[in-house]
């Protein structure tokens, strides 16, 4: 898969990979069960810190995007497909906009519960 | 120039051909044993048993027709290196046919083998070596080490922003060497637990470290992961994680995709040849980067063009492509 980054856009270097990953997941460039580039050399090749990419592969994690196993890197897992990458896109439009409103995430937790059928 | 490698190829298995159908034509008219050794004049002075006789004259010139087709078709550089090693391989296996009529043909209807003369069959095994004139001068001479053809389409650089950063990364693996190490494994195994018994000490142990030596490179071609970014170009073996190939911006001329033919490059694996190299594992669209000293590297990718766009920019922007 390629990866772009501009240091000089908006979001981070870490959002930015992440973001890519996920749209690799997403459109199928990257297959469930996949290994991904290890942290240290995907930093080397984009020449960012290491930590930058594994930021973003602990989003990516997060997610429920990929797992990573010790000392064997990062992977797709098996069940992330796009629909999973859609919700998590929508997750993170969620837990921004809510943000930027102040709401807390008791209160986002009792909407969503609220919109899914569960109790408050 | 395919019909002289043709040619050439025919007759590296002429000899072959004659051995084979000789046995079935004399094998019930040969005596048991067939006379092999000659002192002066007089009759044969030692004999062998027909059948091993003939297998191991058999396996002489198949084994040189084999190696001899081989290098007759591959694509090798040098005016002379491709007709020299025909050559002598058409004259070995003529040799080895020379040897089995003449120790058969004055033999037939004979029961004694050492009542038999050599006589004139001596001239065949003394000529036989004039065989490799035929390889030496139908075969043509050897090919530019670069592939000429490469049937490729005219990649454009990709476009990258200024302080934009761009790296492409992408795991191959190939079911046939997973395969291949999968049966070595489990034969290298077959080998320890059943062999062990029968053979045992240095025999076993050099066995079994051969075996496990030549499992693990294969295994080391199961999966690799291609790299294009500022460095250039990188394989690296998954599974042992040291880098297979490495060509660096500086080194690039020219970055092309293309149907990459095995036989074009010399079969299938890590392929090394005069002039170039590849990694193919199946027959199918590559990456082809020829380097500034007019060597070339392929290796088959299911998607060539981004990587190729990607490595042209990296070449275009630090090297001279």
């Amino acid at each position: 898969m390629l990866f772009r980054i501009d240091p000089s856009a908006s979001t981070s270097l870490a959002q930015q990979i992440a973001i890519q990953v996920r749209t690799a997941i997403a459109d199928g460039a990257l297959s469930a069960g996949e290994r991904l580039p290890p942290a240290r050399e995907l930093a080397t090749s984009l020449q960012v810190n290491m930590h930058t990419v594994l930021r973003a592969y602990g989003q990516l994690r997060d997610e429920g995007l990929i797992e990573m196993r010790p000392s064997r890197g990062a992977y797709v897992k098996n069940d992330a497909g796009s629909a999973l990458v859609r919700i998590s896109e929508l997750t993170t439009q969620l837990v921004t906009e809510a943000k930027r409103m102040g709401l807390s995430a008791a209160e986002v937790h009792s909407r969503i519960d609220r919109l899914m059928g569960g109790t408050t | 120039m395919a019909l002289r490698k043709a040619l050439a190829v025919i007759s590296l298995w002429l000899p072959s051909a004659i051995v084979l159908l000789t046995w079935f034509a004399w094998r019930d008219r040969l005596p048991e044993e067939l006379p092999t050794h000659w002192s002066g004049d007089g009759p044969a002075d030692s004999s062998t048993a027909a059948g091993t006789f003939w297998i191991a004259v058999f396996t002489v010139t198949v084994l040189a027709a084999v190696v001899g087709s081989v290098v007759a078709l591959a694509r090798i550089s040098g005016r002379w290196t491709r007709r020299a090693i025909a050559a002598s391989l058409g004259a070995t296996a003529a040799f080895a046919a020379s040897m089995w009529i003449g120790s058969s043909a004055p033999a037939l209807g004979v029961t004694d083998p050492l009542t038999v003369h050599l006589g004139p069959w001596i001239l065949l095994a003394l000529f036989s070596p004039a065989y490799g004139l035929v390889q030496l001068g139908v075969l043509p001479p050897g090919e530019d080490p670069r592939v000429a053809d490469l049937r490729s389409e005219r990649i454009a650089p990709r476009e990258v922003g200024a302080g934009q950063t761009v790296a492409w990364s992408h795991n191959v693996t190939s079911k046939l060497f997973v395969t291949v190490t999968a049966l070595m494994t489990a034969l290298t195994m077959a080998i320890g637990f059943t062999v062990s018994r029968a053979v045992g000490g240095v025999t076993l142990t050099v066995t079994l470290l051969v075996m496990i030596l030549s499992t693990l490179l294969v295994a080391a071609f199961c999966g690799f992961r291609v790299t294009v970014d500022w460095r250039g170009l990188r394989v690296t073996s998954m599974l042992f994680g040291f880098p297979l190939k490495r060509i660096v911006p500086e080194q690039i001329a020219r970055v092309d995709v293309a149907m990459i033919d095995p036989m074009q490059w010399g079969g299938w694996g890590y392929r090394v040849m005069p002039g170039s190299s590849a990694i193919v594992l199946r027959r199918g669209p590559g990456l082809v980067v020829t380097q500034t000293d007019s060597r070339q590297f392929a290796i088959t990718l299911d998607l060539p063009e981004e990587p190729a766009a990607v490595l042209l920019h990296v070449a275009q922007s630090q090297g001279k492509g």
